[in-house]
C-alpha cells in the first residue's frame, strides 16, 4: 500500500511528519477535489463572510461547469437551482419590457455603501459593522454600489435578484425552494409570490430549473455575446467560463445583432454589474396600453401629438396616447403613426412603425377598456409652461412647471381628490435613451420632478371651487408625460407627448429694464445693438404656455382670446388666477402689471413655490382670484418678511424674459437686465433687492452678476428723453419722478447727475389717511364721496369692488381708489376728480414744486432750465390739474419767483411726457452703465445743514428747526393759494372752495410738526441713524388728508347754510 | 529551538472540532507531550453552550490543571518532564477582567434576528433587500444557543460583534507578551470554526495598539472534512455532509486570499470514513485519528521559527488502513504512540502499585492508602486517566481507526503493537522506586505524593518506552 496524506486531496505528501513541501492548498489543486451531488439547498451556507451567498452561486456556476466538462461529475439539484435562478435574473431584466407590459413592474434599487451601510451601522450595528469589515474580502472584489431587483406585486415588493460582483446576479436564500418540492419557497415572505411566465410562456421563474441550453436563443446570445466578446471584469470568471462552454450550441450565432436598450436603477444609472453592462431586448411585446381614456374636448394639436382620425374627427373629443412605457422607450415620439378609429361602439387605435401594423381595439367594458372621463363628470385641464427648448443644450431646460386643475361636478358621486390625478415624466436622453424622471424631494439631486404641491383643492360647498396641483422639473427637459387617474377606485392612465417650439439661438442679444415699483411693475425691452430703436414693453405674439385643450377656432378673435375663452368649464378661474397667462399680449395682458401676489390662503410664511404657492396676479383687478387664493398688494420693500413674495415676482418676471428671449431667437446667457432702486432705499432694502435679482438671474437666465445693473428710478427718465432731445436746453434739467410712495428729484447739469433727493411723498399720499397706521383704513375724503358712486359695467369688477369694500376687507381706501384707476375705463373717476378736488391735486403738486425750489435755492443752484415730470403718480397732473404745459410753466415759475424772490432770469420748460412711468424703464435701458449715481441731497426744508443722525437733528428741531419750518409751510401755503387764485380761471375752480381751502390749510403747523415729528422720527428710528427723508412733507402730509375731505366738508357747509 | 521559561502560546478552539483537537493536546499533555517550555493558554471559543463537549473539555483541562497544580504545589516547584509537565493556564487567570468567552453574545438564546436588532430597520428601507439579499429566514430565526448550524454566514456576523467587544479579547491583546504566540484550530466545513478561524485572525493583526499581538508567530490548523453526517433529509438538519467536501474547496478558495498566519496546516480525510449523527445539539462525536493528528500541529508550530513567508504544512501516513498503527501511521508518529503507551502504562502500573503492600515508596514518598483514596487521586489523576482510556478507546474504535496500542497486553508487556518493548511490571515498578531513590534530596519527602507518583513513574516507564522514538 501507499502513503496517503491526510487531506481532501492527494499530492503526494512525503514522509509522515508535517511537510510543508507541496505548499497551500490553492484553487488550481483543489479543482482536482472531487465533490458529492448536492441536492439539498438548505445547506448550502458555506463561508465565513456575510457575503457568503455571493460565494455560493459562484461555487453552483464552477460545479455546473465542471459538470458540462464531466457529466459524471453531477452537481446537484441544488447547484442547478441556484444557476437557473440566477440567470432567471438576467434573463427577466432582458425581457423586462414583455413583462412590463404584462404588469409586472421590474424595478432596480441602488444601494450605496457610502450611505446605506453607514445608516446599517447606526441601526443595526452588529450586522453593520461585520459588513463593512468583510465588504473587502469578497475574493478581492469590493463594491461600493449593489443593485436590488424588485417586483411590485399587489402592492408588495419582493426581492428577486442582487447584484453580484461574481456571477452577476444571485437570488436571496429564501427563494430558494424546499428540498426537492420545486413548489414552496423555504421562505415565508415568498409564501404569496405568484407563478411568473417566462417569456415563451413554457416554464415559470424559479420554480422549474431552466438551464442556460434550455433558454431562448436570443437570450443566450445576448448573455454569450456580453461576457464572452466584450470585456468584463475577472471577478466574473466562473459566470463567464459556464456561458462560454456554450460556444458549440447550436443556438450561439456569429454575430448579435439584436437591438438593446440598456437597464436603468431608480437612480437613472445605467445597471452594469462586474463590468457587464446589463441590457434588455429591444423587442417590443405590447406598445399599448389596456386603456385608452377619452376627453370631453379636443385637445390642442399645437402643443401635443395627436393620432390622425379615420374618417371625420368629433372636434369635442380627443384621447391620451395608449401608449406603454415599453412604446415610449422604443418609438420615435415626436413622429409617431398613430391613427385612431371611431366606430359606433368601439375605438380602434393603429400604430406603424418599421414598416408593421400593430392595433388594439378598445371597448367601454372590453378587456381593453374605452375610459370616457366625461362618465366621472370631471373638468380637466392642464397648463405647461414654458413650451420652448433651445437647441442650445447649455441653456436649456432647467425648469419646467405644469399645472393641473380639476373639478367634479359632484363631488358626492366619487369622493374625487387632486391626489386621484397624477402624472409621470419620462425624458430620452440624446442617445435616445429613455429614463423615468424620478421625483427629488432633497436639494442633493441634480435634476428631476418636485414633488407635486397641491395648492387649492375642490370645496364640496363651493360650486366654483377647483382643484390644482403643480410639478416641478428642474434641470431637465421631458419628452413624455404619464397621466394617471384614479377614478372609483380603479387606475387608468394615458399619455401626453409635448410639441416643443424649439428655438434655434443667434448671436443677437436683449436688454431688459424692470421697473419693479411698489404699485406697478414695468418691463421693457431693447435688443442690444448700435442702432437704437424706440423701446417697448414687454409684448409678445407666440404663446408660452401649453395647454390641453384647444383653442376656439375663430379668425375673427385674437389669438390670445382664442385660448383664454376656451377653458373647458369651471377650471378657467384656477389657471387664470394661479398660473401665468398664455402670453404677454399688450392688450389683454399687458405692462405695466399692478405689483401684487395671488397666493393660497394656506401658505406658511417662509414657504414660496412659484405657482405651487404664490404667483404674479395678471388677472389682479379683472377677475376675482379663484377659492382659497388671496391677494397680496402690500410687499413691503423694508422688511424680510416680503422677501420670498419678491423672489417669487422677480422669478417669475425672469422666467417670462427667459421665454421672451428665446421667442426672439436671442442669446440667453448674453441678456443684461436694468433694475431700479428709489433714491430712498434702506441699505437694508437694497441689499436684499441686490440679492435676490442677482439669485434668481443667474437661476433662471444663467447670466452673470456683471450683467446686471441697478439705476436710481428718478434719474433714468432723463436718459430718455435726453435720447430723444426733448430738451430745449440741457444746462440744468431736475426729473421729478412722482411715484406711489415717494418723490425723487434729481438735477442733471450737461447730462451729468448732479443732485439727488428723494421724500416719502408720492401720489398715494392723495388716496391715503394721513399717518393712519391701520392698514385698512378708509378714512380718506376722496374715497368716502364717491365709495358709493362708483359702479362698473362689468359683473366680475362689481363683486370684485364689493368684496373690497365690506367692513372686513383687508383693502385700504388707496387700493380701492387704484381700482378705480387701473379700470379708468369703466368708470369716470379721472372725470370726477378733476371736477371735485383740484384744489386738492394742485396742493400736492404747489407743495412737491415748492420743495424743489427751496432745496435748490439751499444748495444756492440756479433755478433748472427745464423739470420733467415723470413717474406714474405724475398722471394726476395731467388728468386732475392740467396737461396744459404753459399753465405748469406759469404756475411753477411763480413758485420759484417766490422762492427765488423774483430772480428768475431765465425761461423754464416743463416735460409732461407722454409715456410716463414707462420711461423710467426706457431711460434705464439707455443709460452709460460708466456715468456714475447722483450724489444724494439730504433736505429737510430749511437749509442745507446735514444732519449726522437722528440725535443731532432732535436737538435742531426743538432749538430752530421747527419753528423755520413753521414758516416755510405758511410761505408754501400763502403761494398755493396764489397760485389757487392765479389758476381760478384757467382751471375752473369754484371759489366756494378757495375758502373752504384756506380753512383747511391753516391748521395748527406747530401741533402737527410737534405731533409727527414724535410719531414718524423719533418714535420709529434710533438715535444713532440718519434720516432720509424730508422734515418739510410731515405736515404737508397731513394737509393733503385734510383737503380729501374737502368736498364732504363742503356738503356739511352747504347743508348748514 | 531552545526552550525559555514565561512563553505562552495562546490556543483559540473554535467550534466542536476545535473543541475536540483540544481534548487532544491535553491528552498529549497529559500523557507528556512537551511544548517545549510554553505555557499553554486555551481559550474555547463555541456559542453552544450546553455542548457537552464543551462542558467535558473545560472539566478536562481544569482537571489537568488541578494535577499539575498538585504536582508543582502551585509553581513551587518545578513542572515535571514527563506527565503533566506543562503548565495550562486560563485567560482569566492573567487577571479577573475577562468574562467567560461563551458569555453575553455566545451564550445567546434569542434568534439571530433578535440578536442584531433589526427593529431599527424601516420596513422601507432598502438595508432590508440588504439583509434578504444575506440571510434566509431560517437563518434570521435560529437560534445562537445552538451554534451557526453550519452557518459561517451567520456566525462571522456573531464572532465579529464578539469579538470585537469582548473584554477576554482584550485580555488576550493586554497579556501577549514578545515570543509568546498564537494559535488557531477549527474546521472550515462547518459554522463557528469557519467562521472563527479567519475573523480571528484578522482580529489579531489588525489590533492596532498592541503589537507584541499583532505581530506574534500565529499558526493555524485547518481541519477539512474527515467524517460525515448521516442524510439530512431523515434528521430535519440544515447540515449536509455531501456539501462538505464543496464547502471545504470554497473556503480554500476563500482563503487563499485572506490567509494571514505563519503557518497553516492542513488536515482532513479525503474520503469521508465515518457518518455521525446528524444532530447540532448533541454532538457527541467520538475522538478522531484526524483530531489527534491536528493536535500535533501544534506541538510541530512550538518548534518553528518566524518564516519569512507563510509556510503550508500538510502530513501523510504511510498506509492507508482503517486501524492504523505505528507501523502503518509511519515512523514520525511515534512520538504520539510513545505519549499514548506511556499514558497506557501509567494507568497499569498506578493500578498494581496501589495495591502492593510492600511498595516502598509508599512510606518514603506518602503513595499511601490514603493518597489513594483521597480525591486527589480518586477523582483527579484516576478520572483524568479514565477518560484518557475512554479517549484513546473512541480513536481506536473510529473510522479510520487509530490503534498503535495492544490492547491485550497483560503485564504491561508489549505494549505497543509491532514494536517490542522490552520490559515487565515488574521491572517499571523497580525502575521506579530505582529513580525514586536516586533522586535529589529535594524529591524525598512525604509532601507532594502526586508529584512522587508521576515523576518516577514516567522516568520509569520511559526508560523502556523511548526505545519507540529511535
Amino acid at each position: 500500500m501507499s502513503s496517503i496524506d491526510l487531506s481532501i486531496i492527494q499530492r503526494g505528501v512525503q514522509g509522515n511528519d508535517w511537510n510543508n513541501e507541496k505548499g497551500k492548498l490553492d484553487a488550481a489543486t483543489l479543482s482536482a477535489v472531487t465533490e458529492q451531488r448536492t441536492d439539498n439547498g438548505l445547506a448550502l451556507n458555506a463561508l465565513p463572510t456575510p457575503y457568503a451567498r455571493f460565494f455560493v452561486v459562484k461555487e453552483a456556476y464552477r460545479r455546473l461547469r465542471e459538470q458540462r466538462q464531466n457529466p459524471s461529475l453531477v452537481a446537484g439539484i441544488a447547484y442547478e437551482r441556484l444557476v437557473s435562478d440566477s440567470l432567471d435574473i438576467f434573463e427577466m431584466l432582458f425581457n423586462k419590457a414583455y413583462h412590463e407590459a404584462k404588469g409586472e413592474s421590474i424595478r432596480v434599487i441602488e444601494w450605496h455603501r457610502e450611505e446605506d451601510l453607514e445608516r446599517l451601522k447606526k441601526d443595526v450595528p452588529k450586522l453593520g459593522n461585520a459588513l463593512e469589515s468583510y465588504i473587502e474580502d469578497v475574493q478581492g472584489v469590493s463594491f461600493d454600489t449593489l443593485y436590488f431587483v424588485v417586483m411590485e406585486i399587489q402592492k408588495k415588493d419582493y426581492l428577486l435578484g442582487t447584484s453580484s460582483p461574481l456571477t452577476g446576479f444571485i437570488t436571496p436564500p429564501d427563494l430558494d425552494r424546499q428540498g426537492l418540492d420545486r413548489n414552496t419557497y423555504v421562505g415565508e415572505r415568498y409564501k404569496a409570490f405568484p407563478d411568473l411566465q417566462r417569456k415563451g410562456g413554457k416554464k415559470s421563474y424559479f420554480k422549474q430549473v431552466c438551464l442556460f441550453e434550455d433558454r431562448s436563443p436570443e437570450f443566450k446570445n445576448y448573455m454569450y455575446d456580453q461576457l464572452c466578446r466584450q470585456k468584463v471584469d475577472d471577478s466574473l470568471s466562473w459566470l463567464r467560463s459556464y456561458i462560454g462552454s456554450f460556444e458549440n450550441d447550436p443556438d450561439i450565432q456569429k454575430e448579435f445583432q439584436e437591438r438593446l436598450q440598456p437597464i436603468l436603477t431608480e437612480g437613472n444609472d445605467r445597471l452594469v454589474v462586474g463590468g457587464m453592462p446589463i441590457w434588455a431586448s429591444n423587442e417590443v411585446a405590447d406598445y399599448f396600453t389596456n386603456i385608452l381614456i377619452r376627453l370631453p374636448y379636443g385637445i390642442a394639436n399645437e402643443n401635443f401629438v395627436l393620432p390622425n382620425y379615420k374618417g371625420k374627427k368629433d372636434t369635442q373629443v380627443d384621447y391620451l396616447l395608449p401608449l406603454s412605457e415599453e412604446a415610449l422607450a422604443t418609438l420615435d415620439l415626436e413622429n409617431i403613426a398613430l391613427e385612431v378609429n371611431e366606430r359606433q361602439s368601439s375605438v380602434e387605435v393603429t400604430l406603424n412603425t418599421k414598416g408593421k401594423k400593430f392595433s388594439k381595439k378598445y371597448s367601454i367594458g372590453g378587456n381593453n377598456r374605452l375610459v370616457d372621463l366625461s362618465v366621472y363628470q370631471l373638468d380637466f385641464d392642464l397648463a405647461l409652461f414654458p413650451n420652448l427648448k433651445s437647441e442650445n443644450h447649455a441653456e436649456n431646460n432647467r425648469y419646467y412647471k405644469l399645472m393641473l386643475a380639476a373639478h367634479q361636478i359632484d363631488l358626492d358621486i366619487s369622493r374625487f381628490t387632486i391626489d386621484d390625478i397624477t402624472c409621470d415624466f419620462f425624458v430620452k436622453d440624446t442617445e435616445g435613451i429613455l429614463f423615468h424622471i424620478q421625483e427629488a424631494n432633497d436639494e442633493n439631486y441634480q435634476s428631476g420632478v418636485r414633488l407635486p404641491i397641491v395648492r387649492s383643492r375642490q370645496k364640496q360647498e363651493s360650486e366654483k371651487s377647483v382643484s390644482t396641483k403643480y410639478y416641478e422639473l428642474f434641470n431637465t427637459g421631458f419628452t413624455a408625460i404619464r397621466l394617471n387617474f384614479r377614478l372609483e377606485n380603479e387606475c387608468f392612465s394615458g399619455v401626453l407627448v409635448p410639441k416643443w417650439k424649439t428655438v434655434k439661438e443667434s448671436e443677437r442679444s436683449y436688454i431688459y429694464a424692470i421697473d419693479l415699483g411698489t404699485t406697478n411693475t414695468f418691463v421693457s425691452r431693447r435688443e442690444n445693438k448700435k442702432d437704437k430703436d424706440e423701446p417697448q414693453q414687454l409684448c409678445m405674439v407666440e404663446p408660452f404656455v401649453s395647454y390641453l385643450h384647444a383653442k376656439e377656432s375663430n379668425k375673427q378673435k385674437a389669438l390670445i382670446d382664442c385660448w383664454e375663452d376656451s377653458f373647458p368649464n369651471n377650471v378657467e378661474a384656477a389657471f387664470r388666477s394661479e398660473f401665468l397667462p398664455p402670453f404677454i399680449d399688450g392688450r389683454r395682458y399687458r405692462f405695466p402689471i399692478r405689483t401684487v401676489i395671488c397666493e393660497n390662503g394656506q401658505s406658511q410664511q417662509g414657504l414660496s413655490d412659484l405657482f405651487g404657492e404664490k404667483n404674479i396676479a395678471f388677472s389682479y383687478g379683472r377677475i376675482k382670484e379663484s377659492d382659497g387664493n388671496t391677494i397680496n398688494t402690500r410687499i413691503k420693500w423694508e422688511t424680510d418678511e416680503s422677501e420670498q413674495e419678491l423672489r417669487i415676482f422677480i422669478r417669475e418676471l425672469l422666467l417670462m424674459v427667459k421665454c421672451d428671449v428665446m421667442q426672439q431667437k436671442g442669446k440667453v446667457s448674453a441678456t443684461q437686465l436694468v433694475w431700479f432702486r428709489p433714491l430712498s432705499f434702506m441699505h437694508d432694502a437694497r441689499e436684499m433687492f441686490e440679492r435676490l435679482w442677482k439669485e434668481e438671474a443667474k437661476q433662471v437666465l444663467n447670466i452673470p452678476e456683471q450683467q446686471i445693473v441697478c439705476y436710481t428710478e428718478s434719474e433714468a427718465p432723463y436718459y430718455y428723453f435726453s435720447e430723444k432731445n426733448v430738451f430745449r436746453s440741457e444746462k440744468s434739467v431736475a426729473v421729478v419722478d412722482i411715484g406711489g410712495g415717494s418723490t425723487d428729484i434729481v438735477l442733471f447739469e450737461q447730462r451729468v447727475p448732479k443732485l439727488a433727493n428723494s421724500v416719502h411723498f408720492g401720489c398715494d399720499v392723495l388716496w391715503s389717511n394721513g399717518f393712519n397706521n391701520m392698514q385698512n383704513a378708509k378714512n380718506n375724503g376722496v374715497f368716502l364721496f364717491y365709495k358709493d358712486r362708483v359702479k362698473f359695467n362689468d359683473e366680475e369688477l362689481n363683486a370684485i369692488y364689493e368684496e373690497m369694500t365690506k367692513p372686513d376687507s383687508m383693502a385700504s381706501s388707496c387700493d380701492i381708489i387704484n381700482f378705480w384707476l387701473t379700470n379708468r375705463n369703466k368708470v369716470e373717476v379721472e372725470k370726477w376728480l378733476r371736477k371735485d378736488f383740484q384744489p386738492l391735486f394742485l396742493y400736492h403738486f404747489v407743495a412737491v414744486m415748492f420743495y424743489l425750489a427751496i432745496m435748490f435755492r439751499s444748495k444756492e443752484l440756479d433755478a433748472p432750465r427745464s423739470i420733467v415730470l415723470s413717474g406714474n403718480g405724475s398722471r394726476y397732473i395731467d388728468s386732475c390739474i392740467t396737461n396744459d404745459t404753459a399753465v405748469l410753466e406759469k404756475l411753477i415759475c411763480h413758485v420759484f419767483n417766490e422762492v427765488y424772490e423774483g430772480d428768475l432770469k431765465q425761461e423754464l420748460q416743463v416735460v409732461l411726457p407722454p409715456v410716463r412711468k414707462e420711461s423710467t424703464c426706457y431711460g434705464g435701458l439707455f443709460r452709460d452703465p460708466s456715468l456714475h449715481a447722483p450724489a444724494t441731497y439730504l433736505f429737510m426744508g430749511v437749509d442745507s445743514r446735514q444732519y449726522d443722525d437722528i440725535a443731532q437733528l432732535e436737538t435742531a428741531f426743538h432749538e430752530e428747526l421747527c419753528s423755520k419750518l413753521v414758516k416755510q409751510i405758511g410761505r408754501l401755503n400763502k403761494v398755493y393759494l396764489e397760485v389757487l387764485q392765479m389758476l381760478t380761471r384757467e382751471l375752473d375752480i369754484e371759489a366756494i372752495y378757495i375758502e373752504r381751502v384756506q380753512e383747511l390749510i391753516s391748521g395748527h403747523v406747530q401741533d402737527m410738526l410737534d405731533k409727527y415729528f414724535c410719531s414718524q422720527v423719533t418714535d420709529k428710528y434710533k438715535t444713532n441713524q440718519v434720516y432720509r427723508d424730508s422734515l418739510f412733507f410731515l405736515p404737508v402730509v397731513d394737509i393733503v388728508f385734510q383737503l380729501t375731505q374737502l368736498k364732504s366738508e363742503k356738503k356739511k357747509i352747504r347743508i348748514s347754510i | 529551538m531552545k526552550e525559555e521559561s514565561n512563553r505562552r502560546v495562546f490556543v483559540f478552539c473554535i467550534g466542536g472540532t476545535g473543541l475536540r483537537v483540544m481534548k487532544s493536546i491535553v491528552m498529549l499533555l497529559a500523557a507528556g507531550y512537551s511544548t517545549k517550555g510554553y505555557t499553554l493558554v486555551p481559550i474555547l471559543i463555541d456559542p453552544h453552550q450546553d455542548l457537552t463537549e464543551k462542558t467535558e473539555l473545560d472539566k478536562l483541562i481544569d482537571d489537568y490543571r488541578k494535577i499539575y497544580n498538585k504536582v508543582t504545589d502551585h509553581d513551587a516547584q518545578p513542572a515535571l518532564k514527563g506527565f503533566f509537565g506543562t503548565k495550562l493556564q486560563r485567560l482569566e487567570e492573567l487577571d479577573a477582567l475577562q468574562n467567560p468567552t461563551n458569555e453575553n453574545s455566545m451564550a445567546d438564546q434569542r434568534p439571530f434576528t433578535e440578536y442584531l436588532n433589526l427593529v431599527p430597520v424601516d420596513k422601507q428601507d432598502i438595508n432590508q433587500f440588504l439583509v434578504q439579499s444575506l440571510y434566509s429566514e431560517r437563518n434570521l430565526n435560529s437560534k445562537l444557543s445552538v451554534g451557526f448550524k453550519g452557518n459561517p454566514n451567520v456566525g462571522t456576523v456573531v464572532l465579529n460583534d464578539m469579538i470585537g467587544s469582548s473584554d477576554w479579547f482584550e485580555g488576550v491583546q493586554r497579556h501577549c507578551e514578545k515570543n509568546d504566540r498564537i494559535f488557531i484550530i477549527g474546521s472550515i466545513f462547518g459554522g463557528t470554526g469557519a467562521s472563527g478561524y479567519p475573523l480571528l485572525e484578522k482580529k489579531i493583526r489588525d489590533s492596532i495598539g498592541y503589537p507584541k499581538l499583532q505581530k506574534a508567530v500565529m499558526g493555524a490548523v485547518v481541519v477539512l472534512p474527515y467524517f460525515a453526517l448521516k442524510d439530512p433529509a431523515t434528521t430535519g438538519s440544515d447540515i449536509d455532509s455531501a456539501n462538505f467536501v464543496t464547502k471545504a474547496k470554497a473556503a480554500l478558495g476563500y482563503y487563499e486570499h485572506t490567509v494571514k498566519s505563519d503557518y497553516l496546516y492542513y488536515i482532513g480525510e479525503s474520503e469521508l470514513r465515518e457518518s455521525y449523527q446528524n444532530d447540532e445539539i448533541i454532538q457527541d462525536n467520538p475522538a478522531h485519528f484526524i483530531e489527534l493528528v491536528a493536535a500535533t500541529a501544534m506541538f510541530h508550530f512550538l518548534e518553528l521559527d518566524r518564516p519569512e513567508t507563510t509556510q503550508y504544512y500538510s502530513r501523510a501516513i504511510r498506509e492507508n488502513k482503517t486501524v492504523v498503527d505505528l507501523s502503518s501511521a509511519g515512523d514520525s508518529y511515534s512520538g504520539v504512540v510513545k505519549a499514548l503507551t506511556d499514558m497506557k502504562l501509567l494507568t497499569e502500573l498506578t493500578e498494581f502499585i496501589q495495591g502492593e503492600r510492600s511498595f516502598p515508596l509508599k512510606k518514603t514518598h506518602g503513595l499511601t492508602e490514603d493518597f489513594y483514596a483521597n480525591a486527589d487521586y480518586a477523582q483527579l489523576l484516576k478520572g483524568m486517566l479514565d477518560r484518557f482510556s475512554t479517549w484513546y478507546k473512541q480513536l481506536s474504535h473510529n473510522n479510520r481507526a487509530f490503534n498503535p496500542l495492544n490492547m491485550e497486553c497483560d503485564k504491561m508487556k508489549q505494549p505497543v503493537t509491532g514494536i517490542s518493548v522490552h520490559a515487565t511490571r515488574p521491572q517499571y515498578v523497580l525502575e521506579m522506586i530505582k529513580k525514586a531513590y536516586n533522586a535529589s534530596k529535594d524529591e524525598q519527602s512525604l509532601q507532594l505524593p502526586m508529584r512522587h507518583l508521576l515523576n518516577y513513574a514516567y522516568q520509569a516507564i520511559d526508560t523502556y518506552t523511548r526505545i519507540l522514538l529511535k
